[in-house]
């Protein structure tokens, strides 16, 4: 199968020759990932591939020691997790990070409250807005929730929907999902699955790592395999040979057929 | 996918509904359970004692509880954003002593007396002081609150013997001991400091981003930190806030002796942390609030007035605040889990 990718097409990012260490072991190198706009590229790769060293390039939270990022067509340096939110990238983590002790609402504002008056830590907070608009934010995603309800007494699958849609609050352009399925039941997934594509008919383009081929193959446009930190070619995720991916996952790009490079590793 | 209507079948969705079904009612003891037990020690004495259900005595009952209540209000903070404060006795004598000597201008400060209401700034001030020290070490270095708290305990308890010369400050101008000494409206101006301070501690609970943040940081300090919020402020405000409400403690206790006594505080520690855990509050931060502070500082009052009245003595009376408290964290942590 031919890699799909074209010059001409229109790329919210483009990350070219990246290089990664830590020290002597290379975590990534010459990694080039580019993404559409408006689509959902998947992640795929074994781990220690390299999978989220390069999202979290992405994400301000490790600096490339090499290549470029661009934005729209603009190099950019995100050197903090602020600088990429601010540059529209926002991140969800596979360890659902919500505070179980609080309601919907509450998890979605956290840390970014509306108030009246000052914004300080005395700040009175507006709470009539904050549940207004974070019902409008869950009705738009069909999250079907209850604001008010303790996200301890949700299901797994869906707190990470109220994981997910904190990340949406801003209005995002690009979205990193790292493994977003990991720890769900089959029923958990299919609903953030279906949510991932909802937030794709919303507009938002979408970077997504997962394990699971089933639903990197379900929800990918196109799938973007790593290898021992390097590129190992991206497939289209429409009909795409789930042999393929493994065989790229586990051994690298196919230079003369599969298999031959296997058998050099 | 869920089934509806008169379906039985076992499925996964049937299963969480009883789960939750009997978390709730599991649950509902830890909540329900402080003011069942309040209700159930007023009908027991008003049945048992004649005078018990009297204004006069309910009054007594709620002068009788306001030092406790204050200090409960105060490490209420702390102990819903996981952290505990064990100064908080040493702290009350150490900041009424040092107002008491200032404004006096007595011992440490011989002949340096000041206006009473610099007096109490400085002794608030000082108070507030102690907490920012365990806080900030807590907060910025990680070490238990349950340790540095301890620190200042020993601390506060030095200071305060030096500062009052290890003798009690007589002769205290009439400004200063009204605070807690007075009556307004018929009612006892220490009950009036401790309800307005109730209020005040309950909408800071409520409605401000510090509140949200301390429950936020007492359910999982990890994810709060992860999800942007400046746990260190925030850790460290409740510590200040618990010893400052330990120092107010401090200046109405001044009103009700008339004058300032070094061992002041003595048995104060743990009566307002037992109050908060009998109101209901979590043990282990998270959940809680005033109103919960509040019946388990009445809960321990009332039990005490009452086995007054109908004629037990100290050492039953203890014996009954431990039988109380046991049951209490028995349903608290039960109701939790």
């Amino acid at each position: 199968m031919a890699d799909a990718e074209q010059d001409d097409e229109d790329y919210v990012v483009e990350m070219e020759g990246i290089e990664k260490r830590f020290g002597e072991v290379v975590a990534l190198e010459d990694v080039t990932l580019r993404l559409r706009r408006n689509e959902v590229l998947a992640i795929a790769g074994d781990n220690g591939a390299g999978k989220s060293t390069l999202i979290k390039c992405l994400a301000g939270a490790h600096r490339p020691d090499a290549g470029v990022i661009r934005i729209d067509g603009e190099t950019v340096d995100i050197d903090s997790p602020r600088k990429a939110k601010r540059l529209g990238i926002e991140t969800t983590f596979q360890d659902l990070a919500v505070a179980g002790n609080l309601t919907v609402t509450q998890n979605v504002f956290l840390g970014r409250e509306e108030v009246q008056g000052p914004n300080t830590l005395l700040g009175v907070l507006d709470k009539g807005a904050m549940r207004e608009r974070a019902g409008e934010l869950l009705d738009d995603l069909k999250i079907n929730v209850d604001v008010d309800e303790k996200v301890a007494n949700l299901s797994g699958g869906e707190r990470q929907l109220v994981s997910i849609s904190r990340t949406l609050l801003s209005d995002p352009e690009i979205v990193i999902m790292d493994e977003p399925t990991s720890a769900l039941s089959v029923e958990g997934a299919d609903r953030v699955l279906e949510l991932i594509d909802r937030m794709q008919d919303q507009g938002i383009s979408i970077v997504l790592i997962s394990h699971n081929l089933d639903h990197v193959r379900r929800a990918a446009d196109r799938v973007h395999v790593l290898h021992q930190g390097r590129s190992a070619g991206v497939l289209d995720g429409e009909g795409v040979d789930r042999d393929d991916i493994v065989t790229r996952m586990v051994a690298g790009m196919p230079e003369s057929g599969y298999g031959e490079r296997a058998a050099n590793v | 996918m869920s089934y509806r209507g008169e379906c039985f079948v076992v499925s996964p969705s049937t299963v969480d509904t009883n789960a939750i079904r009997n978390r709730l009612s599991v649950a509902s003891i830890g909540r329900y359970g402080p003011i069942v037990g309040l209700v159930g020690l007023y009908v027991a004495f008003t049945l048992l004692n004649e005078q018990f259900l009297t204004v006069q005595n309910q009054l007594n009952v709620l002068q009788q509880v306001s030092i406790v209540g204050i200090m409960a209000i105060g490490v209420t903070f702390p102990i819903l954003c996981a952290e505990i404060d064990l100064s908080i006795a040493q702290v009350l004598e150490v900041v009424g002593v040092t107002i008491a000597t200032i404004a006096v201008g007595a011992r440490f400060f011989e002949g340096q007396s000041v206006p009473v209401a610099l007096a109490v700034l400085v002794g608030l001030g000082l108070g507030a002081a102690f907490g920012a020290v365990s806080g900030y070490v807590t907060a910025r270095f990680g070490v238990p609150s349950f340790m540095t708290t301890l620190a200042m305990l020993f601390l506060a308890d030095g200071l305060g013997l030096i500062v009052s010369g290890n003798r009690p400050i007589i002769g205290l101008p009439s400004s200063l001991t009204a605070v807690g000494g007075a009556t307004v409206f018929g009612l006892p101006s220490l009950v009036l400091v401790f309800l307005s301070l109730l209020i005040l501690s309950q909408v800071i609970l409520s409605y401000t981003k510090f509140g949200l943040y301390i429950y936020a940081i007492g359910g999982d300090r990890q994810s709060a930190e992860r999800m942007g919020i400046n746990v260190m402020a925030v850790r460290l405000g409740t510590l200040v806030i618990s010893a400052v409400f330990a120092g107010i403690a401090g200046l109405v206790t001044l009103g009700r002796l008339g004058s300032a006594v070094p061992t002041m505080g003595a048995g104060l520690l743990l009566p307002p942390i037992a109050a908060v855990i009998l109101g209901g509050a979590n043990l282990f931060g998270g959940s809680g609030n005033m109103i919960g502070t509040l019946v388990g500082v009445l809960i321990l009052g009332v039990l005490q007035n009452g086995l007054n009245l109908i004629g037990v003595g100290p050492s039953g009376q203890l014996v009954a605040q431990g039988i109380v408290l046991m049951l209490a964290v028995l349903a608290n942590v039960v109701g939790q889990n």
